[in-house]
């Protein structure tokens, strides 16, 4: 196996929400409870999960745009809250991100040109000359023309904005980006367009990816690897031809049998209820509430994490190896 | 930026736009000088040698009026300069670094609110004594507020755009978010109150003025030749008027102007 480019450890994330009454006691949103993965070299990385799941504070988490309640991103081996000043600067050259919505990621009241203009002068990258080269091969990449250097941003399609925000995230010839919900607010041809931009990048910087999303059919199209979120916590983390086709975790079988065809909708298994406040998470296992399978130990004790062999890990109790024998 | 039909707007950028010619002009030429006194001609109404006719020193208004324009135009525009720089240093420093920082900021801001301005005014006076630059000081500080506060929560809206995300994960600094990123798309709340504030510093000046404690003589002010008026409100009634309709037409011209640019902001939206 390759080395890792990225490793989150036990990360947690918690919000103090305001009660609005004397009780005393703050309570906490727990966006991400205790979440662990790594990211190799040159894969996609997929990260589904319902909104609310905590996918897209994991990705911000990793780039230090949140700082974690507690838990440690390592960069190349490094933790990354431990760089200097300097250190950290010459780390954000390496690391970037795209957002969802095209319309707020991008500033409306600069040019393109400036918008691109700015990585290069932030880390101060060789002289107008080379930049002003540097900024119009970027933008040919992502399939764009010099015509585009003084349009602002209202003047671009969503597509044309979301090409701009990948422009500006790579002209800095970064090795990892987090792409959160980067395809979703687009129409469905442009999504490809754009997901297919992305792969002949990736194929041409050795890009490694940290793909943010909830639509399935895009990370199973796009990514390497899946790792499924419920209620800030990981369920399952595979392979795409593992998960994509024999999910083991009743959540992510649920989830994947949401997008089966037409002819195959009797498989389908609907969940009953809503998720659960992340405020007040279910005791035990976080998906107990609504899964179909549930016993009497998912209501008290979370599961731990088990490799089925290879990478394929799963946190649920129905693979615990006492379980198993209970179960036979 | 899209061109707007708002006729307040356009009445506002007449009034302020005649005004600024009238105080310009007053700096190289005025029909009489303003100080000179004419005994025989005291309180004279308004002739052809004297358009708005003479105070209770036989001064020619209009010369008065013209002068005294550029003392309301240097009160405003000081105490706004004054008042922008430190708000916006305060207010953005309290929005965008948050915590305890903007805790300290916000309450010392309520704490000023808490005042009537000019009260606060009156105190600073009191204490620092009279005088145009004192006057400039203590209308500066009485707008502080105002600005913080509006650009507080336009940091607080902005910091968390994704496009000042991108920004701090491609390695910019605190300096680069605040001017190239918040300030840009912040910078017409800001604008509509420096217009406000202008409007409610000539206001303040001319009252203070009127009570003796702004613009001392022999320097001409609006609001003291409203004081010096009034005991003639019978005899000369147009002394009171036309100063009266010169602080009058200033404030309303950077009223209406602040309007038409909220709306303009409004529409963008």
């Amino acid at each position: 196996m390759k080395e890792p480019i990225v490793q989150v450890e036990n990360v947690f994330k918690h919000y103090k929400q305001s009660q609005g009454n004397f009780s005393g006691r703050d309570a906490y949103v727990k966006a991400v409870n205790g979440v662990t993965f790594s990211l190799y070299e040159g894969e996609s990385f997929g990260l589904v999960g319902e909104s609310g799941s905590g996918k897209s504070t994991i990705g911000q988490v990793m780039l230090q745009l949140i700082q974690p309640t507690s838990g440690v991103v390592k960069y190349k081996g490094r933790d990354v809250s431990t760089f200097s000043r300097k250190e950290r600067k010459a780390w954000r050259k390496d690391v970037q991100i795209v957002f969802q919505d095209p319309y707020s990621s991008l500033n409306p009241k600069k040019t393109v040109g400036w918008i691109l203009n700015e990585p290069l002068q932030i880390h101060k990258i060789g002289d107008k000359s080379y930049r002003k080269q540097k900024i119009m091969q970027t933008l040919e990449e992502v399939g764009l023309d010099a015509s585009y250097l003084n349009r602002y941003p209202h003047e671009l399609s969503g597509g044309q904005r979301q090409r701009v925000a990948i422009a500006s995230a790579i002209i800095l010839n970064p090795e990892l980006i987090v792409i959160d919900e980067g395809v979703s607010a687009l129409d469905v041809s442009v999504q490809a367009q754009i997901l297919n931009l992305l792969k002949s990048l990736q194929r041409k910087y050795h890009l490694t990816y940290l793909f943010i999303s909830h639509d399935l059919n895009v990370v199973q199209y796009f990514c390497d690897r899946i790792a499924v979120m419920y209620l800030g916590e990981l369920m399952e983390i595979g392979k795409t031809e593992e998960l994509g086709t024999k999910p083991k975790h009743p959540y992510a079988e649920a989830l994947f049998s949401s997008i089966l065809m037409h002819n195959e909708a009797e498989n389908r298994i609907v969940l009953e209820g809503d998720l659960p406040n992340p405020s007040n998470p279910p005791a035990g296992c976080p998906f107990h509430s609504r899964c179909i399978h549930k016993m009497d130990i998912c209501k008290t004790t979370k599961p731990a994490n088990q490799y089925l062999g290879g990478q394929h890990q799963v946190s649920c109790h129905l693979y615990s190896e006492n379980q198993s024998i209970q179960n036979a | 930026m899209r061109k707007t039909k708002s006729i307040p707007f356009h009445i506002g950028v007449g009034l302020v736009g005649a005004l600024v010619v009238m105080m310009l002009i007053s700096i190289f030429y005025t029909p009489h000088v303003p100080q000179a006194m004419d005994s025989a001609n005291r309180l004279a109404p308004p002739s052809l040698d004297h358009p708005f006719g003479t105070d209770n020193f036989g001064r020619d208004i209009l010369s008065r009026v013209m002068e005294g324009s550029q003392t309301a135009f240097i009160i405003g525009i000081s105490s706004v300069v004054i008042g922008l720089v430190f708000g916006f240093i305060l207010g953005a420093c309290a929005g965008y670094f948050g915590g305890w920082l903007d805790e300290i900021i916000s309450r010392l801001m309520d704490a000023m609110f808490a005042f009537p301005g000019i009260l606060l005014a009156i105190m600073l006076i009191a204490v620092f004594s009279t005088g145009m630059t004192n006057t400039i000081i203590a209308l500066g500080i009485m707008s502080i507020p105002a600005f913080a506060r509006i650009t507080r929560s336009s940091f607080i809206q902005y910091k968390e755009y994704d496009f000042v995300k991108a920004s701090i994960a491609k390695g910019a600094g605190s300096f680069r978010i605040i001017f190239h990123h918040i300030l840009p798309n912040a910078i017409s709340p800001i604008l509509v109150a420096a217009a406000l504030s202008f409007s409610g510093a000539i206001l303040s000046e001319s009252g203070l003025s009127y009570l003796g404690l702004g613009v001392q003589p022999p320097e001409p002010s609006w609001g003291r030749m409203l004081k010096e008026a009034q005991p003639y409100i019978d005899s000369a009634p147009w002394y009171v008027v036309i100063t009266g309709m010169a602080i009058t037409l200033l404030v309303l011209g950077f009223n209406l102007l602040a309007d038409g640019l909220r709306d303009k902001q409004d529409k963008k939206v």
